[in-house]
Order: C-alpha cells, then sequence, then structure tokens
C-alpha cells in the first residue's frame, strides 16, 4: 500500500489571522485584536488554525501606520505547546511602522492577539517561516523507499528557503515545538538542506517522520511551492 | 512489525543513587537516591535506560566500597572520598546494591556520573529485511562526546564488562567518535553492511557535561 501526500505552502496573506481593524482600549474588546481574518471559522471562534490549512507558520503584522511604540503580544499552540510572541519595544521583533513585520514563532493555532495600547489599522497575517505537517514514515512496509519532490515555481523568482529533516524521535503532539526540539531532526539528504531550487530525492533510510521546514522567504507574497512525498 | 527504542541520557544528578546522609561508625549507606527501588536495596540504572558511573562528595573523608553489576560481571570498587570533593568512579554499573564506608561520615550524597553507555542495542536479524537506522541528539543546548561501537557476536550479559569488551577488541568495531559539543549522529547506510548484533552507544562525558543530555533513538522494520 503506496502512501501519496501533496502539501502546498501558500503565498503570504497578511490578513489570514485578523482583517484590518482598530483597537480600542475599552469595551469588552478592549487590547483585543479580533480573530477574523480570511482563515477564521465561525463555528470555531476566538482562534484562527494555520494546521487546518495543513501549515504551521510564522505571524506578520501590516499597518499603514506607526505602531512602533505599541506591543502587540500573540499567543497560541505549536505541537501542544503553548506560544506567546511580543512585538514591539518589550518584544523581540518590532511592531509595524508603516510596513510589514514578522515573528520568528510557528504556530499551528493562534489563540488571541492583543495590544498594550489603542491602535489604528492593523492587519495580522501569515508569515515568512516554518513548517509544512509532520509525516509520519510507515515503518511497517517490508521495504523502506520514499521520494521527496519539492516543485518551486520559476516565475516570479522565488524567495523560499527550505530545509527537509526527519527524526527516529517521537516528536509528534509532545508538547514541545518543533523549533524547540530541531536537535532531533536530521538531514535527509545534502541536497534537500538550505535549499532555494525545486529538487527530487530518494531515501530507503528507515525514520520516524519526515519534516518540511521553511527557513525563510525573501518575498512571502508570492513565494509558493508544492512538496510531493510518496512512501512505497 | 516495527521495533522503535528511545532512551534518553539525563543531566547528572548528585542525589540519584543515595541522598544527603551521615554515618556515626563504619557501615552501609542507605540507597535512598531518586532512582532507588522501593526497598532502598539497589539502584539499577539499566531500568532507566542507560549504564553509567557515580559520584560520591561528602563533607569528610571517607573510603568507600561500591558493590555492583555490569553485564553480568560483578564490580567491588574502592573510593577514597576527600572532604568536599566530588569523586567519579572509574567503573560504570548497569545495578549497584551496596555502598559502605570505613568508618564515621558527614553528609554523603552519591549521585549518578558522567560517562557511561545507553543500553546495548539488540538487531532483530530474524527479519526478511534487515533495514534500520539510530541516532543520538543533544536535548540540551551543549552534549557530550559519544563513540558508537557495533558488536557482531553475543554481548549482552557474557560476564564482560563492557569497557573491557571495548578495550580488549573482542568483536567489536568502533564505527565513529563524535567529540564536538554540538553534533547530531547517524549511522550512514553504508555503515550497515555488515550486519551486527548489537550498538553499544558509549558516553564520554565529564564533569563539564554533566548538565546535558542526549536522546538515543533506533528503529528497525
Amino acid at each position: 500500500m503506496s502512501t501519496y501526500t501533496k502539501l502546498t505552502w501558500p503565498v503570504q496573506d497578511v490578513a489570514a489571522v485578523a482583517a484590518l481593524q482598530n483597537v480600542s482600549t475599552s469595551g469588552p474588546t478592549a487590547f483585543k485584536v479580533l480573530l477574523n481574518g480570511t482563515l477564521s471559522d465561525s463555528s470555531i471562534p476566538d482562534q484562527v488554525s494555520f494546521a487546518k490549512q495543513n501549515m504551521i507558520r510564522s505571524i506578520s503584522l501590516t499597518s499603514v501606520n506607526n505602531l512602533s511604540a505599541t506591543n502587540f503580544i500573540i499567543q497560541g499552540f505549536q505541537n501542544g505547546a503553548f506560544v506567546t510572541e511580543t512585538f514591539g519595544p518589550a518584544g523581540t521583533s518590532p511592531s509595524p511602522n508603516n510596513n510589514t513585520v514578522y515573528g520568528t514563532k510557528s504556530y499551528d493555532i493562534i489563540t488571541s492577539v492583543t495590544t498594550t495600547t489603542a491602535v489604528t489599522g492593523i492587519k495580522v497575517g501569515t508569515g515568512d517561516r516554518g513548517f509544512l505537517p509532520l509525516l509520519m514514515i510507515n515503518a511497517n512496509a517490508g521495504f523502506i523507499n520514499y521520494s521527496m519532490e519539492i516543485d518551486i515555481p520559476t516565475i516570479p523568482v522565488s524567495g523560499i528557503n527550505y530545509s527537509v529533516l526527519k527524526t527516529l524521535a517521537q516528536v509528534s503532539i509532545n508538547y514541545t515545538t518543533f523549533n524547540d526540539q530541531l536537535t532531533k531532526f536530521f538531514e535527509v539528504d545534502p541536497l534537500l538542506t538550505n535549499q532555494t531550487v525545486s529538487r527530487s530525492r530518494n531515501s530507503i533510510e528507515i525514520t520516524n517522520f519526515v519534516l518540511l521546514k521553511v527557513n525563510s522567504s525573501s518575498s512571502p507574497i508570492t513565494d509558493t511551492f508544492d512538496f510531493t512525498f510518496l512512501q512505497e | 512489525m516495527s521495533r522503535s527504542l528511545t532512551y534518553i541520557w539525563p543531566a547528572s544528578n548528585t542525589t540519584d543513587v543515595c541522598k544527603s546522609q551521615s554515618l556515626a561508625a563504619a557501615g552501609n549507606l542507605v540507597l535512598n537516591g531518586n532512582l532507588a527501588n522501593q526497598t532502598n536495596s539497589a539502584v539499577t540504572f539499566t531500568d532507566y535506560g542507560y549504564i553509567r558511573s557515580v559520584v560520591i562528595r561528602s563533607d569528610t573523608n571517607g573510603a568507600f566500597t561500591i558493590n555492583g553489576t555490569q553485564n553480568g560481571f560483578n564490580i567491588r570498587e574502592v573510593m577514597n572520598v576527600v572532604a568536599n570533593t566530588p569523586l567519579q568512579s572509574t567503573n560504570v554499573f548497569d545495578t549497584i546494591s551496596s555502598i559502605s564506608v570505613n568508618g564515621a561520615i558527614a553528609n554523603v550524597s552519591v549521585g549518578s556520573g558522567y560517562k557511561g553507555f545507553f543500553k546495548l542495542i539488540g538487531v532483530n536479524l530474524e527479519r526478511d529485511v534487515i533495514n534500520y537506522s539510530l541516532s543520538v541528539a543533544k536535548l540540551t543546548e551543549d552534549s557530550i562526546g559519544i563513540t558508537l561501537h557495533q558488536a557482531f557476536s553475543d554481548i549482552e550479559g557474557n560476564g564482560h564488562l563492557f569497557s573491557d569488551i571495548i578495550l580488549n577488541n573482542f568483536n567489536v568495531l568502533n564505527i565513529e567518535t563524535v567529540t564536538e559539543a554540538s553534533y547530531v549522529l547517524e549511522i550512514p547506510t553504508a555503515l550497515k553492511s555488515p550486519l551486527c548484533k548489537s550498538f553499544l552507544v558509549q558516553i564520554i562525558g565529564t564533569v563539564a557535561t554533566a548538565a546535558n543530555s542526549l536522546q538515543l533513538n533506533f528503529i528497525q522494520t
């Protein structure tokens, strides 16, 4: 029984988590950014799932205004672990100032975005790095044989940098983010490590999981690729 | 049906074997450490996936005798501990069955050491297709040096210390030594031939790596 999986890293959507909005300092939504972006699901309020879209991804903040004095606190989960990140003076990434800024942490689900001041004109969207979902190797196959193909469009010029990793460890939903357990992952092939072009490789090495990591994307608004996995 | 093994080498702990205790005269320490069994009669490191040295520390000088086993061999080691100076055993142990001291001793504790082995990894050769992978990954920012050995004869429980088997090259081949402070390791495909009976991962820790931790994973189809 063969296994065929095709995953796509979508182009950036700067309003995937929260549509353009203002944040007030009073009322029931004081200091809260409403999670009403294009990936929001009215049947599951107060959260936005990247995982449902088959991606584990960082976020972006976009504004035409100067919000650099405001702290934005992002909360969510990745691989069962709680993740939080602060943009702004108290954080590790700046808040937007007539631009789009990117976070460094990746999320399966965003559960809240809050601010420390009133804000005018903020959008929250997908970021420029992350992972595709963990793929489990069928170790019960009599003979281990799997192929991986990454197809990157040539027009427009892509800014994607990716690595395909593998691990023998049990890393699925172990309450540790993928970023916090990267030492357990090994490269699948040197030609699938820190790559910027399309590749196709095969392996007969038994492993437990395969994970595609998007290390960076210099043009996230247009960067996309397909990852195809086929196990015999 | 595939096989999957995971073992953790945790950071050294000063009270894994004996919590701090004092004796008014010569006698046995109580094996009441974090890893002791329910009757405080033994500490079996292999229950936790490793074979390990011990470190003794006390407020006063003392001569300690450690009795234990490793790979079916009975070990007796005497350690002359100087006050306030942690001393690591020369041997590594599967099980520690007793620790005695030759006189009064103040505030002695016995912990897990810096060196040893992961449990022996046996390869199931009764398969139509033999395919396996082994990895050792650091779980802390810094790592511990290791040496990976493969054995072609059945060395488990054969009455020889693993350290002697390696030293005397009893059908054991040193595959790879990795000493960098930060690394990941995997057996390359080429090293899977010829097939072997088992893998032995030696941990070459020092006091400088006492706080570091490793994880071993092995999968066989």
